[in-house]
């Protein structure tokens, strides 16, 4: 693992999506995190042992990830309608080429980077990520509810 | 060279000698201008189904004679019965897990799912009876809606070829598909995919964010009966959750004072171009600069006294935009179409000159 308390372990930058936000988390090694979310900067501390998991996890992630989902043999479009409809992924849509709200993601750790957005998120980053966000979320509700722990 | 059929007619032209052609009065503005000068029976009579199916692909033909055209609205295949289906997607990442609500079929306990059956069906009805368009693509595309995706999901997106909506975690925002606005928002995407195909980066994606609102906030109107004046003019106050109660997404009258508070920071959108965000996070800030759009649409609809005359503008302009537009191609267009539709009764007097004024007003005309 790499990185000290001083810097950041961890970075995640989350963008777009319906409501358009542009969401920055900074995660050191020490516990420390930062939010930085419409032009203000929360702070809070989580545990040392999350951010270490948490790195251990994204390390495990492969260079070439594996895809979303195990994708239908056929995509399923609207004019077939429910028969025969197989579940899929968003990122198997036919036509995608127009899709707009999705959330992209952009993950830096030990001077890797993982992107990903809504309609494709790899298997082995879904869960991370979802971590990660209920990091940023835990930030942001401290500091709303007058719990900043500024270190 | 390209030809189409014209009054039984087929007719044969370059492309200045088509675009010449273009400033026809498409067949919702026909049957508005019926509507006023005789009794609807009546009007609906004259527009019999011929004459409707040749003004709207001439209006096609005329749009993919544009510099840049749609591939995509050309190359897509006519589709279904504008039906509903809405799926449970479990909490997972997946579409299309498990049919619970289809059009017609019986009804669901769960209340997403029925909300956005609903919502589906306003939107569907606003675009068939305001604009006659025969759903998302004009050629009866099936409804898919997705509810309850992922896990604590704060998002809803269009893919594509659907629609998907998550619950959202409860605390910052609550389910996205109970709100009309925001399923009229996301469905008006496949819509701006099918007719303008504005690619989704910059100031072109800033303006396909801004029709969703616009779509958005005038469905909303036109389901409420409620008039400009009296409208709130806010994106996304249904979604928010409990800490956050009161406040909204954007708002299209004043851009950047939607929300103001320690979660999620200040609204950034600028209401003016001078002060438009030339960053590279959000797809090159479409949501943000949406803004700058969103307030020239609400002085227009403002001074109209009526948001769905300006959105009849809007949506005839939309026909017309190249895939890159910029803000001011944009302007321009939506002046020309106001011209067009005051010229054929559709639109009030001096909507030309409105509109001018609120795209001179947020810097994208200059005076």
């Amino acid at each position: 693992m790499t990185g000290d308390a001083g810097e950041a372990l961890i970075s995640l930058e989350i963008s777009g999506g319906y409501t358009g936000q542009i969401t920055r988390l900074e995660l050191r090694r020490d516990g420390a995190a930062r939010v930085q979310v419409g032009g203000r900067t929360l702070t809070g501390r989580v545990d040392p042992e999350q951010v270490d998991g948490l790195l251990g996890d994204l390390e495990s992630v492969p260079a070439e990830p594996l895809p979303a989902e195990p994708a239908a043999a056929e995509p399923v479009t609207a004019r077939q309608g429910p028969s025969g409809a197989a579940p899929k992924s968003p990122a198997t849509a036919p036509g995608s080429m127009g899709a707009a709200d999705l959330r992209s993601y952009q993950v830096h750790f030990g001077g890797r980077t993982l992107t990903a957005d809504d309609a494709s998120v790899p298997r082995d980053l879904s869960e991370p990520l979802r971590r990660l966000e209920e990091l940023v979320r835990a930030v942001q509700l401290d500091a709303a509810r007058g719990r900043d722990q500024k270190p | 060279m390209t030809s189409f059929d014209e009054g039984g007619e087929t007719v044969v032209g370059n492309r200045e000698q088509v675009a010449s052609l273009c400033n026809f009065v498409p067949p919702y503005v026909q049957r508005v201008v019926a509507q006023h000068a005789e009794g609807d029976d009546a009007a609906e009579r004259r527009l019999n189904d011929n004459a409707r199916k040749r003004r709207t692909a001439a209006l096609k033909e005329c749009a993919a004679t544009e510099d840049e055209p749609a591939v995509s609205r050309a190359a897509l295949p006519t589709t279904g019965t504008s039906r509903r289906e809405v799926y449970d997607s479990g909490n997972t990442d997946q579409q299309r897990v498990k049919l619970i609500r289809a059009e017609g079929g019986p009804e669901t306990d769960d209340t997403d799912a029925l909300n956005a059956y609903d919502n589906a069906g306003i939107v569907r009805k606003f675009y068939s009876e305001v604009l006659d368009r025969v759903s998302i693509d004009d050629r009866g595309m099936d409804l898919i809606l997705n509810v309850h995706y992922g896990a604590k999901f704060n998002n809803a997106f269009w893919d594509g070829d659907e629609m998907t909506f998550g619950d959202g975690d409860g605390v910052i925002f609550s389910g996205f598909a109970r709100s009309l606005d925001v399923v009229a928002h996301e469905l008006a995407h496949g819509v701006t995919q099918f007719t303008s195909a504005l690619v989704y980066s910059k100031e072109s994606g800033a303006l396909n964010e801004h029709y969703s609102d616009v779509f958005g906030t005038t469905i909303t109107q036109w389901s409420d009966g409620s008039s400009p004046a009296h409208s709130d003019w806010l994106i996304g106050d249904e979604i928010m959750g409990p800490d956050l109660y009161g406040e909204a997404l954007r708002s299209m009258a004043h851009p950047g004072t939607a929300y103001d508070n320690p979660i999620m920071g200040k609204d950034p959108q600028p209401a003016h171009y001078d002060n438009r965000y030339k960053g590279t996070a959000d797809n090159g800030g479409v949501h943000i600069n949406s803004g700058i759009p969103n307030r020239a649409f609400y002085l227009a609809a403002m001074e109209m006294g009526d948001t769905v005359e300006a959105a009849r503008i809007w949506y005839h302009a939309l026909h017309f935009l190249p895939v890159d537009a910029t803000f001011v191609q944009a302007a321009a267009q939506i002046a020309t179409s106001a011209r067009i539709l005051v010229k054929s009764g559709a639109a009030t007097k001096g909507a030309a000159q409105i509109v001018r004024d609120a795209w001179r007003t947020v810097g994208v005309i200059t005076p």
